[in-house]
């Protein structure tokens, strides 16, 4: 029979609610065939969703098997916490990656600053693993009582560091973009952040019920995001436009001018050159197969001129790379605000020719 | 060093319970910053979550005072914590009443229509707080026990749920109709509640629970169809 001592109730609850919290969520994925989607977001989402789940295991087992009376041993003691530090580094290492990819959206800049991205977790993984040996970091007395060293909280606070880096790069993305719609680091890095401290003042494990939350709150960010892709062309799809429609009638949004891109045969290359060479504060809306709008906010028209010929410049730069493939003919027209037009008039005009094009 | 063992007088069970609503708390706040977008429509459907999110962060943090006073010896810690429990039951019923009212308007059954019949649908709420007020005359719900100063519960507690559950089945009545998976999360939130209530003496886990249900009605909308294809 399993008995489980008072002492140890509170992470054990707490680690069986983030399972539960992420199993509703395992459901959730099925049941919205969000899983069935292979890019690199989901990947690393899933991922993501793996390792704070094999945290919650860790984390549970150790408070669970402490109280079994199976006899103690230095090593075979410390293989537990050495597993619930190890997938912590892991979760950590997993949401750094997640939020730089889901903040730019650039496989390129993921893949160009990689080692810089995993560097804290593997320097803290290593000393994890060599803590298994010889008790650096963290020991376990006979009564099954964790105790820690000063290097302990020294690689747990590169761990908080670590885990805040997406924060500074929120906030540098949106000095220079502006906000970023359906997504924000703060509503995971608060609880996770706060579970953590609490782990260390209170001897609790309650990091993996943060983890879970953060989580749980990055699936519905996700989830609201996913509603208003277009999976084929990675921008936003009609959908978006009538959101934006209703946003515009409320008045909590506005728009001076409409940059239309229009091709014969819509590409990967169509799609990879308005992403790259147009500016990120606009919203970017394929509005039917060979159709995407820019709505830009104030550009002005030499802006708008620049980033039609940007557009073009790098077509006629796609056509002579591939001499072989058809040739991508980009068609740009630009539409404006009118005067004595209200945005949400603007929007709807915008709107209507999107329905009828 | 460590903070919580020096608070020795809140027993192990009510500090899981603070831990609970804490985390409750920070799932409401994601939620309402994840789904900020949304509400700028302005829609009634979205004013209804939002006033049934802000009542949940206030219940989860009146039943973490309630944590920290259960079981205290002083009068007035007593008194509070019996007043915070008629506060907590308070809203937990406004609460469902509104998600009950929030899935009206998205199934578009008519309830939601006008003031008169919004008022109608959340009668069965107004009459379950008066009940509530007039436990503090008879403890028939709940009371502070005079020897332990713990929270204790009374002869007619199960009464307490019938509002909840009838508003629960509502929701499902009509949220079947528009979106049937949504019945999952109802069962869910239930069964998970009565299952921590059953193994956990004492734990309050209402507004974790509650919190949950929130987070997983906004991800099963988030991944409905947005608007219909012959709307755009």
């Amino acid at each position: 029979m399993i008995t489980i001592a008072e002492r140890s109730l509170p992470t054990v609850y707490a680690d069986g609610l983030s399972l539960l919290l992420l199993l509703g969520l395992f459901a959730l994925s099925f049941k919205s065939r969000t899983n069935r989607k292979r890019d690199l977001e989901t990947v690393l989402f899933c991922l993501l969703g793996a390792a704070v789940a094999l945290n919650a295991v860790f984390s549970g087992l150790f408070y669970i098997l402490r109280d079994q009376s199976l006899g103690w041993s230095p090593f075979l003691s410390r293989l537990l916490p050495t597993l619930d530090e190890l997938s912590a580094t892991f979760v950590l290492a997993v949401w750094v990656f997640y939020a730089e990819y889901r903040i730019y959206g650039s496989r390129q800049r993921l893949l160009r600053f990689r080692y810089i991205l995993a560097l804290p977790a593997v320097v803290v993984a290593a000393f994890t693993i060599i803590n298994l040996f010889t008790g650096w970091m963290f020991a376990v007395d006979e009564n099954m009582l964790l105790h820690y060293t000063p290097l302990y909280f020294i690689l747990e606070a590169v761990e908080y560091l670590y885990g805040l880096m997406p924060l500074v790069d929120e906030l540098l993305y949106t000095r220079r973009f502006g906000k970023l719609h359906f997504f924000s680091v703060i509503p995971v890095v608060v609880p996770v952040t706060v579970a953590s401290l609490f782990t260390i003042v209170s001897g609790y494990s309650l990091s993996p019920l943060g983890f879970s939350i953060g989580v749980l709150l990055l699936f519905l960010s996700y989830a609201s995001k996913w509603r208003f892709d277009d999976h084929e062309s990675g921008l936003y799809n009609r959908h978006f436009l009538k959101f934006i429609l209703e946003l515009a009638l409320a008045g909590k949004i506005e728009y001076k001018n409409v940059i239309i891109f229009q091709t014969d045969h819509a590409s990967k290359a169509f799609f990879d050159i308005l992403k790259t060479e147009l500016p990120r504060e606009g919203e970017l809306i394929r509005t039917d197969k060979n159709t995407v709008m820019l709505f830009s906010g104030n550009s002005t028209p030499a802006a708008l001129s620049v980033f039609s010929s940007l557009v073009q410049d790098a077509a006629d730069e796609y056509n002579d790379n591939h001499p072989d493939e058809n040739a991508l003919d980009i068609i740009v027209s630009t539409r404006r605000r009118r005067k004595n037009e209200s945005s949400a008039e603007f929007v709807k005009r915008m709107y209507r020719a999107a329905a009828f094009a | 060093m460590r903070f919580l063992e020096k608070l020795s007088y809140i027993s192990e069970m009510n500090r899981l319970s603070l831990m609970f609503n804490l985390a409750a708390v920070f799932i409401v706040f994601g939620i309402i910053w994840q789904t900020g977008i949304y509400r700028k429509r302005g829609r009634l459907e979205d004013k209804l979550f939002f006033s049934a999110e802000i009542l949940l962060i206030a219940m989860a943090m009146i039943d973490m005072i309630g944590s920290v006073l259960n079981g205290q010896g002083a009068p007035a810690a007593a008194t509070m914590n019996h007043m915070i429990n008629h506060v907590f039951f308070i809203l937990f019923v406004l609460i469902c009443g509104l998600l009950a009212l929030f899935f009206a308007q998205r199934a578009k059954c008519g309830y939601e229509s006008n003031r008169q019949t919004r008022i109608l649908f959340m009668l069965p709420a107004f009459a379950e707080i008066a009940a509530i007020l007039t436990n503090s005359f008879t403890g028939s719900f709940f009371y502070i026990d005079s020897e332990t100063k713990a929270y204790t519960i009374g002869p007619l507690y199960g009464l307490l749920y019938i509002v909840p559950v009838f508003y629960a089945i509502l929701s499902i009545i009509m949220s079947s109709k528009s979106n049937p998976g949504s019945i999952w999360f109802f069962l869910l939130i239930i069964v998970v509640r009565m299952l921590l209530g059953l193994t956990s003496n004492g734990v309050s886990s209402t507004p974790v629970c509650l919190a949950i249900g929130l987070a997983y009605i906004q991800i099963h909308i988030a991944l409905e169809p947005f608007y219909e294809e012959d709307e755009i």
